[in-house]
């Protein structure tokens, strides 16, 4: 168990897929502009990564090597679409609100370091990296859009709770995500290389 | 009005709604060849030369097979799988045919892989609906919005290297607040159409 | 100089010769691929049966809601009604008070400037708009049209609306100035409304005069 956390922690904070790979920034940056939306969006991502990553790994022998790329990308296609089919019929607003972002997830670094994680590798480690790239993903999602709408809208969830007129509007922008992710990553590399630096002294 | 219409698109594509700075697509890329002037250029060029086909592809499979037989929800899975195959036999092909001309560019599977622009620009297509001059235009004009951006982004980044940033900003962190402005310039464009 | 270009042109989009071997692995690849696609789609449709349901009654809500509020206060909207194929409309519903019909809602949709533009009309039983309320429309110079100012201009009007600059005659409205494709595409909504509600009159008429 021990090992597991140990595990998650390194690809989580060590290696975050988000900060520190640079993963999925579109999907990322695009969809953390409401809470709601992130949340969404990084559940679905974690789904994908996790289904596809244990299919991949199921069919990855019978595939041959030409057409790995192209089947792989079909596959988690395919885990987004039925993401996209659940969202249309029961949270139909919310899948209009993530515009053509929620398939770009299939495209994104994200799902392609899935695949080639689970390329040639037992199901459990594939989900566990399917999950651990998801992870990453989700933790910065959350933190973001928290931030984005919180300050750029002032409402969580759709209740506010700062007035609008203290709202910045220009977070929720591009430009916003741009910014936040920028000081995000500066934010985030200090605080690793300050913990380095403590371990290395100790 | 159906010209006005067309260059509304193109200036949207390259100023206002540039596929980068408006709907970030295609900036990991972006991000990582800005380095240097010479794979910015590489990599715009390419995406650039990619985008006007991927518009045209979204453009024919919407119409010949995905709304015809009303398979809207297998939208996304029809165009990934074309849009990887068509990048995989383009980059087959030139490499035997034009083996000068793939040096140069950089047709490989990281053009859809990683890469969010094509399948971006084919769904934004699909999305708004695009007619066949209309797609062309999209295409042609969101590439060279992207190729553009991507070389000045390059020079703007070169600058960077030579400017005095506090520590824990230094590369990435300040590559990406700078492209912030820089996305906030852009929209400052807004509002130009041609109606 | 000209064969040169002829000949590498040639070569370029001719397939490369292959060997049995290689053949086999391209025949092999395609089928494994085509089987990947062909389960994917199969699954994926069988997902979008079990949803299908849910996805419509989603994209009908908001017209529900909109025709809902054309209509007087304790009438509610029975459920589809089959046209035969007038232009422009989707769906026909009934309203009702109680169990007294009272006219019909109409939801139609129409070619906007940049896209295209959802409109419920309420039509009494004399064939006459009682209200018209635009659902969706694509965003732009066009939104005036949502106002009350131009929708209102069609209520009492019966037979086929004409859009024009200035008033000169009875089934006439005036568009919005600086949005003409947009109140053409509304007029052409509450046209195919009229159209559609007096054709499921004259079936009716036609039945009783029959039964």
């Amino acid at each position: 168990m021990k090992k597991l956390l140990g595990y998650i922690k390194q690809s989580v904070v060590d290696k975050n897929s988000a900060l520190v790979l640079l993963l999925g920034l579109c999907p990322l940056l695009m969809m953390s502009s409401s809470l709601l939306t992130g949340l969404v969006s990084g559940a679905a991502a974690m789904i994908v990564l996790v289904l596809s990553g244990v299919v991949i790994s199921l069919l990855g022998r019978v595939i041959p090597n030409g057409i790995k790329d192209v089947s792989y990308m079909v596959i988690t296609a395919f885990f987004v679409a039925i993401c996209e089919l659940l969202l249309f019929a029961f949270l139909p607003s919310l899948r209009t609100a993530l515009g053509i972002y929620l398939p770009l997830i299939t495209v994104s670094g994200l799902a392609f370091a899935a695949a080639e994680r689970a390329d040639n590798a037992t199901v459990g480690a594939a989900a566990l990296g399917g999950l651990s790239l998801g992870l990453g993903y989700f933790a910065v999602i959350f933190i973001m859009s928290f931030i984005r709408e919180l300050f750029g809208n002032g409402t969580l969830f759709g209740f506010r709770i700062i007035p609008e007129e203290y709202a910045i509007r220009l977070i929720t922008t591009p430009f916003g995500a741009l910014f936040l992710f920028g000081i995000f990553v500066a934010v985030f590399r200090a605080v690793a290389l300050r913990a380095e630096k403590g371990e290395v002294e100790k | 009005m159906r010209l006005l219409s067309l260059l509304s698109i193109a200036a949207g594509a390259v100023l206002a709604e540039n596929i980068i700075f408006s709907n970030l697509l295609g900036i990991t890329p972006f991000l990582k060849e800005s380095r240097g002037i010479r794979p910015a250029l590489r990599q715009g060029v390419t995406t650039a030369f990619a985008s006007v086909f991927a518009s045209l592809l979204s453009w024919l499979l919407d119409t010949l097979i995905i709304r015809p037989a009303g398979i809207e929800y297998l939208r996304s899975v029809v165009f990934v799988l074309v849009a990887v195959s068509g990048v995989k036999l383009a980059e087959v092909m030139i490499s035997k045919r034009f083996p000068k001309l793939s040096e140069k560019l950089d047709i490989s599977f990281s053009l859809v892989a990683a890469n969010t622009a094509l399948l971006g620009v084919m769904l934004l297509a699909s999305e708004r609906s695009y007619t066949f001059f209309e797609s062309l235009f999209f295409g042609v004009f969101a590439g060279l919005g992207y190729l553009a951006v991507c070389v000045l982004f390059a020079s703007v980044r070169e600058k960077l290297e030579y400017s005095d940033t506090p520590g824990f900003l230094e590369g990435l962190p300040i590559a990406l607040i700078t492209a912030a402005l820089v996305a906030l310039a852009f929209s400052g464009f807004a509002g130009i159409k041609f109606i | 100089m000209k064969a040169k270009i002829q000949e590498k042109l040639k070569a370029a989009f001719t397939l490369p010769s292959l060997s049995a071997e290689q053949k086999k692995e391209l025949l092999r690849s395609s089928l494994i691929l085509l089987a990947i696609c062909a389960s994917c789609a199969l699954l994926l449709s069988g997902v979008y049966s079990l949803v299908e349901g849910f996805i419509e009654d989603n994209r009908e809500a908001p017209i529900l809601a909109a025709a809902a509020r054309t209509l007087p206060a304790d009438s509610h909207i029975r459920a589809d009604f089959d046209t035969d194929e007038v232009n422009n409309v989707s769906a026909v519903y009934e309203a009702r008070t109680g169990d007294e019909l009272i006219g019909h809602c109409v939801h139609a949709t129409a070619e906007d400037y940049d896209g295209e533009m959802t409109v419920v009309v309420a039509v009494d039983k004399e064939g006459a708009v009682v209200a018209v309320e635009v659902v969706s429309m694509p965003e732009g110079v066009g939104t005036k049209v949502r106002d009350t100012s131009f929708l209102s201009q069609f209520v009492s009007k019966t037979g086929k609306v004409e859009c024009v600059g200035e008033i000169t005659d009875e089934g006439q409205v005036v568009a919005v100035s600086g949005a003409t494709a947009s109140s053409d595409a509304v007029t052409e909504c509450v046209n195919g409304a009229l159209a559609a509600v007096s054709q499921i009159y004259a079936e009716k008429a036609k039945e009783a005069a029959v039964g």
